[in-house]
């Protein structure tokens, strides 16, 4: 991490962190997830699709020597997939020690959305890409839909991979 | 204090835990023959618990502390008076060794400030009070017996274990005081006496007097000159631990997470340096002096990957002293007589596949002792010694390591093999008859097959050496057994060195590389216009030398629908023929781009449910490359078409 600079010392500190949300926007609808699960945002690079996994699971890239898998967020959330363009992001995070990629179309800023300003998602049924949402946080006029990171990689997935034929 | 501070203790705990293991096994084998165990290892392995005594209780780990503090008073109980061991002291020092063990490992995974959880525990304190009382009582009863059975003593050269040392018991005459004559008088007797040329007359040493005024001739240091060629058991009791010090390296814990960073940048750096020393814009440039200093970097970034790739490596001594533990519990509960033989435990192999020889070996070695060696009963009736000996053995072989557990019992019997065989469906009895010797044994590595006759708790289970091919065969290992009936068995694993480096051949299917492992491919060709038989649906064969094979595509391997459904001549691609069992396959790619070393890393945990992909890697154009698993590919599809 950048420690020349002094306001990352600062969010380096946990107590800091704490409130503070990653913001990106898939089409035209503003998602956020906790900083402190970011570790690196970076420009898209090759992606190597790897043959019989589900389809949001792009592949994987090379980070400087590192090879971290790529879960097109898009797809994700069902929505159809757009051709990458120069400002599709890759944010790298990571998850129960595990590096992840995302995929998003736009990462927007970090913004603070104290507790009192977090709304939980009510639960309507099991809809499908509900699942991903945990709540909802009031910056201002706008609302960012706040992602649960962890539930993007649940066991349905690996349920879905192995109904693959062939594994 | 900091949770990862105790951790890191934790760790250096278990390795002090591991040099008493050790110490008390060595201790065990001296009070089995009989002897005194050796000051010298009441010594090491009083420090040891000392140690870690006074370092948890640094950590506030208090019932780690009153465990190693009752050891620590038996030993040092013993250390004073080395008469009073016995078995019972060794067997409480060894529960100790696990108490300890289990706190370790209670307190890694729940912290929960170390005090003792268990009644196990708390009886171990009182056990171990008990025992110090007894000894202390047993030794005023004694006391008086001591005195009256001087007989040894009176000469007063003679060691304790003075039995021991028959050949030097003519000299037992000289005394104190003669000694500082002696050697003036037959002038044999020189200031160097303890120099290995005189070493017949070795015990002679001017400065013993210092040390040990009753015994005044004979030092330490002397009985290991003297003792080397007589190979007494106290030789291998003394020697043991000094072979350890010399051996001792200095070295440095280092977080296997920055190791793993540091292989990457390093691997990182091997890809990166062709793509500045040969950049296409120099090419037209005459470059002299550059290129010199190319050259010495190219030379240079060899060599950091060699030392970085060595940095993985360890020798095999740490799973193979875990083994005498083992051999030990189990020749107990057995009820045999087992010694364990270890040679070769320097071998260098790369820690990730020590850590999973671990199993197969315990499996393999608890096998040889439950089934392989007779009891001391049988063995004596069959002419054997009564106590059955297991050779643990390590050696490089190439890129190989060879790891070869051998015993000296009844053997395989081929007719017992051949009967659970056929039970079990495997032949008929019309096969049986005419299998090789090497063909009965592998049955033993089938799922479900036990040839004992009950469960006991060491073996049995139904969890059998399926498994440990299984596991060996995952690090591209093969188990193989041989065994000649009545003189034993001989399991050798033979692994590879490192699994993190590969020959793979590089090929391209339109956007993703692929990499198939040399060892797999058998011949690359290319292929135009050459007429694919379509048979069925994703079911396509090709000509190749008078014979058909089936020729697939990537996508069909994976499950996919076959792309050379659409075609049925192949125009400019190359056809890769791949062998499993014998079994060929023509695989197609786009492009072939050569044969390179890979150094293999693993998938994300993400796509573990993706078969056929060994690992990953990154190529020179700064791609990451998927390493085909091709036997597993082969064997699925052939599968998938059979049924």
């Amino acid at each position: 991490m950048n420690t020349t600079s002094k306001s990352w010392e600062i969010i380096e500190d946990e107590d800091t962190m704490r409130d503070l949300y990653l913001c990106f926007s898939i089409e035209n609808r503003f998602y956020a997830f906790e900083v402190r699960y970011l570790t690196e945002i970076l420009a898209l690079p090759a992606i190597t699709t790897i043959p019989g996994t589900a389809p949001f699971l792009k592949g994987v890239i090379n980070v400087r020597g590192k090879i971290i898998p790529v879960m097109d967020v898009r797809l994700r959330f069902d929505m159809e997939f757009q051709p990458y363009h120069e400002r599709t992001c890759v944010l790298l995070v990571e998850l129960d020690g595990h590096p992840l990629g995302l995929i998003v179309d736009k990462v927007n800023d970090v913004v603070k959305i104290p507790a009192e300003n977090v709304d939980l998602a009510p639960k309507i049924g099991e809809s499908k890409s509900s699942r991903f949402i945990y709540g909802t946080g009031r910056v201002g006029d706008t609302v960012k839909i706040l992602i649960n990171l962890q539930r993007l990689l649940t066991q349905e997935e690996s349920n879905l991979i192995q109904d693959i034929p062939g594994n | 204090m900091e949770r990862e501070d105790v951790l890191e203790y934790l760790v250096e705990a278990k390795e002090s835990l591991e040099n008493i293991e050790s110490g008390l096994l060595n201790f065990e084998k001296t009070t089995l023959d009989g002897s005194l165990v050796d000051r010298e290892i009441l010594d090491t392995l009083f420090r040891h618990f000392h140690t870690i005594k006074g370092s948890s209780g640094f950590f506030g780990l208090s019932g780690i502390v009153k465990i190693a503090h009752a050891a620590e008073n038996l030993l040092d109980y013993l250390r004073n008076k080395p008469s009073s061991q016995d078995e019972e002291t060794l067997e409480i020092l060894i529960t100790a060794l696990d108490l300890l063990n289990e706190l370790v490992i209670h307190e890694e995974d729940s912290p929960t400030g170390g005090g003792l959880y268990s009644e196990e525990q708390n009886q171990f304190l009182q056990r171990s009070n008990d025992k110090l009382l007894e000894l202390k009582n047993s030794e005023m009863d004694l006391s008086p017996n001591l005195e009256t059975e001087p007989t040894k003593e009176e000469f007063g050269l003679f060691q304790k274990d003075e039995a021991k040392q028959s050949p030097n018991e003519e000299f037992g005459i000289f005394t104190n005081d003669v000694k500082q004559n002696v050697p003036e008088e037959f002038g044999l007797f020189q200031n160097d006496t303890n120099d290995s040329k005189n070493e017949e007359f070795g015990f002679f040493e001017p400065k013993q007097s210092d040390t040990n005024p009753e015994f005044g001739l004979f030092t330490a240091n002397q009985v290991n000159v003297e003792s080397k060629p007589t190979n007494s058991p106290t030789n291998n009791s003394k020697s043991k631990p000094e072979e350890k010090k010399s051996n001792q390296k200095k070295d440095i814990r280092i977080d296997t997470d920055k190791l793993d960073s540091l292989l990457d940048i390093v691997g990182e750096i091997v890809i990166n340096e062709p793509m500045v020393t040969e950049h296409p814009d120099l090419k037209k440039l005459k470059l002299d002096n550059f290129h010199k200093s190319a050259l010495q970097l190219k030379k240079l970034i060899r060599s950091l990957q060699e030392i970085t790739l060595s940095l993985r490596m360890v020798p095999i001594s740490g799973v193979f002293s875990r083994m005498e533990r083992l051999v030990r519990d189990t020749a107990k509960k057995t009820g045999k007589q087992v010694e364990l033989i270890i040679s070769g435990e320097d071998t260098e192999i790369d820690k990730s596949i020590i850590e999973e020889m671990y199993d197969p070996l315990v499996h393999i070695i608890r096998n040889a002792i439950d089934h392989g060696l007779e009891t001391p009963e049988e063995r004596k009736e069959a002419g054997k010694q009564t106590k059955g000996t297991i050779h643990l053995t390590a050696v490089q072989s190439g890129k190989e390591v060879w790891i070869e557990v051998k015993d000296d019992g009844k053997g395989l019997q081929r007719d017992k093999i051949i009967r659970k065989a056929i039970s079990l469906g495997l032949i008929n009895h019309l096969e049986a008859e005419n299998l090789k010797d090497e063909e009965v044994w592998d049955f033993l590595f089938h799922p479900g097959f036990s040839t004992a006759k009950e469960v006991t708790d060491l073996s049995g289970r139904g969890v059998g050496l399926d498994v440990v091919r299984k596991n060996v065969s995952t690090l591209k290992g093969f188990v193989d057994v041989s065994s000649n009936f009545g003189q034993g068995t001989v399991f050798l694993i033979r692994v590879p060195l490192t699994l993190a480096i590969i020959e793979g051949l590089v090929v391209r299917k339109s956007e993703t590389y692929f990499i198939l492992p040399s060892i797999d491919v058998k011949e690359s060709l290319y292929i135009k216009e050459e007429p694919i038989h379509e048979l069925y649906r994703n079911n396509h064969s090709i000509l190749y030398r008078e014979n058909q094979i089936s020729i697939v595509d990537i996508d069909l391997l994976f499950g996919k629908e076959s792309e050379l459904n659409n075609h049925h001549s192949i125009q400019e691609k190359y056809m890769i023929v791949a062998e499993s069992h014998e079994n060929q396959m023509g695989i197609v790619f786009d492009e072939i781009l050569g044969n390179q070393s890979i150094v293999i890393k693993p998938i994300s945990p993400l796509f573990k449910n993706i078969n056929g992909l060994a690992g990953c890697t990154i190529l020179g154009n700064g791609h990451a490359g998927l390493i085909l698993d091709v036997r597993k590919l082969i064997n699925q599809h052939m599968a998938i078409q059979s049924t």
